[in-house]
């Protein structure tokens, strides 16, 4: 077999697929989007000739050409799991590849002067525990050449607790979120006042107040729910062995990316209407998107936690218009205020 | 990076052959800078290097006309990557996400039209519908102040703002220099002519903000505070109140950053103190717990939630 043999010594078995997937993307970018078959790749790419040459020999030219065939799929699927799109058409022997300039670029990417300093900025501005700052250095690669960081006059700095256990957490999470992986971990219940382990499909991670959360599907309690990272304790654990692929991601994504409101921590089956001023619904409806609407003047949303949305209500100085159940919950809530703050003099 | 999140298999190798045939010729960059720039460690930028220099074309001669030598990147010649990688590469979902929480980040320190531009520009370079970081926060500073912020920072002009200090409001005018967000609070560096001298403001307690026509000049010795060991959150805040929070929800508030626990008591019930400017805003944080929270102290505090609470029980029943 032919052995790849790097300037700094033999590659790993990653580096070597690493530059198998290069060589392929860089062929066809270079032929500027014609297809190509698999025996023009097989003979132009040695790292492909030599998958192609370790199973002839095992077992003649169908079993190779197979085997080929199959690692350009798992390559081809690589390649999209980083944003580059190959097009593969035909089936079996007539097979054909290309990547179009589109499917390699993004077609708008002009970024002015000011966006180029908006992201200069940013880089500058997050500090160096912010869990994302890999990738993000990354994307500005990418997207505008890496950047220096002493370019750009500073404009904005962003600062959370430093927390090296929650950015190991969100890393552990992005991953199983993006491989679709069941996770087990023990978690604090404030409301029980105990520590019980979970097992959760985790569809979306938030960040509200510089507080990190995961929402998903609780497979024993069989509801969405959302949970504090703080509140983690010890490891992340993958609960089961596969690569990836546990569960299905949730049809409708977009509701559960939402950061969700404390009244809707489990599927809201009410709505509340909730007189307020105009500047405290504008700011609801900013701080909750989706989760908050607007009715005439009133403020719409639906809910399931009774108890959080009376307390949530009066934190804004707003007044129930209906159901009557909140309208007595918190009229209770009133009541029990009033008595606390009884006039003892 | 340590304990971040890490890019996709493959995608430090494409960011890299970008990068290789973007370099001019003649060029050469240490490994550690790469590495730097790249956010990750040398030995991952050499690893994924190897990679990018192994790629061949028919003939087994190498595309990318770079070597490594001596801890450094050099690039030789023009080689087979530069037709098609020095072209922008499209984003990886997790550098969309990246990128997209960052600008949510900033959001409230650059300009909307921009930031809206970018966000539609990232996800255009991404391609695909891409699950964002959701990021939201509470204590959304008013629109206008942040505007005129915004526009006093850029065009270097003076702002007039009234900011609440003790007792009383003061008007001070302020040379704003850096916004920063410190566990989800905006703060405001600014040089104040007031005060003569560099302070913090937090941006939800500024109570108005005018725009003057006055210029100033750039500070470059100005110090900033932008780290979270830099602000005490309680500096900000002029009055101090003590709540009794009932046994029932009393261990909920030792995560609430504005509250400082000062005792423990036998029954299970727990004294805080709450740090506040607003009376309105310090009422409506103890309402909220439904009668679960009492104000100890100070007596002002106590009577204006038992005003309120009054007034809203009656408008309730007037209306039953």
């Amino acid at each position: 077999m032919h052995n790849a043999y790097g300037r700094g010594g033999i590659l790993n078995r990653n580096q070597t697929a690493a530059a198998r997937q290069l060589s392929l993307a860089a062929y066809l970018l270079y032929d500027g989007g014609n297809f190509r078959d698999e025996a023009s790749i097989r003979r132009n790419l040695p790292l492909y000739g030599s998958v192609y040459e370790a199973s002839l020999e095992k077992g003649g030219g169908e079993l190779a050409s197979d085997a080929l065939r199959k690692q350009l799929a798992r390559d081809v699927d690589a390649l999209a799991g980083v944003g580059i799109r190959v097009v593969a058409e035909g089936a079996s022997e007539g097979r054909r590849y290309s990547l179009p300039a589109e499917g390699f670029s993004p077609a708008e990417v002009e970024l002015s002067v000011e966006e180029r300093s908006v992201f200069a900025g940013a880089l500058r501005a997050l500090r160096r525990d912010f869990p994302y700052a890999g990738p993000l250095r990354l994307a500005i690669a990418n997207m505008i050449g890496a950047v220096s960081t002493e370019a750009d006059e500073a404009f904005a700095a962003i600062a959370t607790r430093h927390d090296e256990n929650v950015a190991r957490r969100v890393a552990v999470l992005e991953r199983a979120i993006s491989r679709r992986k069941r996770v087990r971990f023990d978690y604090f219940s404030i409301s029980r006042d105990e520590t019980s382990t979970r097992e959760v499909e985790p569809h979306s991670l938030s960040l509200v107040d510089g507080v990190w959360y995961v929402s998903g599907w609780d497979t024993n309690r069989e509801a969405v729910r959302q949970f504090r990272m703080s509140r983690v304790r010890g490891l992340i654990k993958n609960a089961t062995r596969k690569e990836r692929g546990d569960f299905e991601p949730p049809e409708d994504s977009s509701r559960h990316s939402e950061p969700r409101a404390p009244w809707q921590l489990e599927e809201p089956e009410k709505t509340a209407h909730i007189k307020v001023s105009e500047e405290t619904l504008d700011a609801a409806m900013h701080a909750y998107p989706g989760v908050v609407e607007k009715d005439g003047d009133d403020l719409v949303t639906g809910y399931s936690g009774e108890r959080q949305l009376a307390g949530w209500t009066l934190s804004l100085g707003g007044e129930v218009v209906s159901p009557d159940s909140l309208k007595g919950r918190v009229i209770e809530g009133l009541e029990k205020i009033a008595e606390a703050h009884r006039d003892t003099v | 990076m340590t304990g971040g999140v890490s890019p996709e298999p493959l995608a430090l190798e494409v960011a890299l052959a970008h990068y290789v045939a973007s370099m001019p010729e003649g060029k050469d960059v240490s490994l550690s800078d790469l590495a730097f720039e790249f956010g990750c460690s040398a030995r991952d930028v050499e690893g994924a290097l190897e990679s990018v220099i192994e790629v061949e074309d028919r003939d087994l001669t190498t595309i990318s006309g770079v070597t490594i030598e001596n801890g450094r990147l050099v690039k030789h010649l023009s080689g087979g990557y530069e037709k098609g990688f020095r072209r922008p590469v499209r984003l990886s979902p997790v550098q969309g996400r990246a990128a997209l929480l960052a600008l949510d980040l900033v959001s409230r320190a650059a300009d909307p039209g921009i930031l809206e531009s970018l966000r539609k520009k990232v996800r255009d370079a991404v391609g695909e519908e891409v699950p964002e970081v959701a990021y939201g926060g509470r204590g959304e500073p008013d629109a206008a102040v942040s505007e005129a912020i915004d526009r006093a920072r850029n065009e270097n002009r003076v702002l007039e703002i009234r900011y609440p200090s003790g007792e009383e409001v003061n008007v001070r005018r302020i040379e704003p220099a850096l916004m920063s967000n410190i566990e989800g609070v905006w703060y405001l560096n600014a040089f104040c002519r007031y005060a003569d001298g560099a302070r913090l403001f937090r941006l939800d307690r500024i109570l108005s903000a005018k725009l003057l026509e006055e210029r100033f000049e750039h500070r470059p010795d100005m110090e900033m505070k932008t780290r979270f060991e830099d602000i005490d959150p309680r500096r900000y805040a002029a009055k101090r109140a003590v709540i009794r929070f009932s046994p029932a929800i009393a261990r909920w508030m030792e995560e609430r950053p504005e509250l400082d626990l000062i005792e423990e008591r036998p029954d299970g019930s727990a004294d805080y103190i709450l740090h506040y400017t607003d009376e309105s805003w310090a009422a409506k944080r103890v309402m909220q717990y439904l009668g679960e929270a009492a104000v100890v102290e100070p007596e002002e505090l106590r009577g204006e939630v038992r005003r309120r609470a009054a007034e809203m029980l009656s408008a309730y029943r007037g209306r039953a």
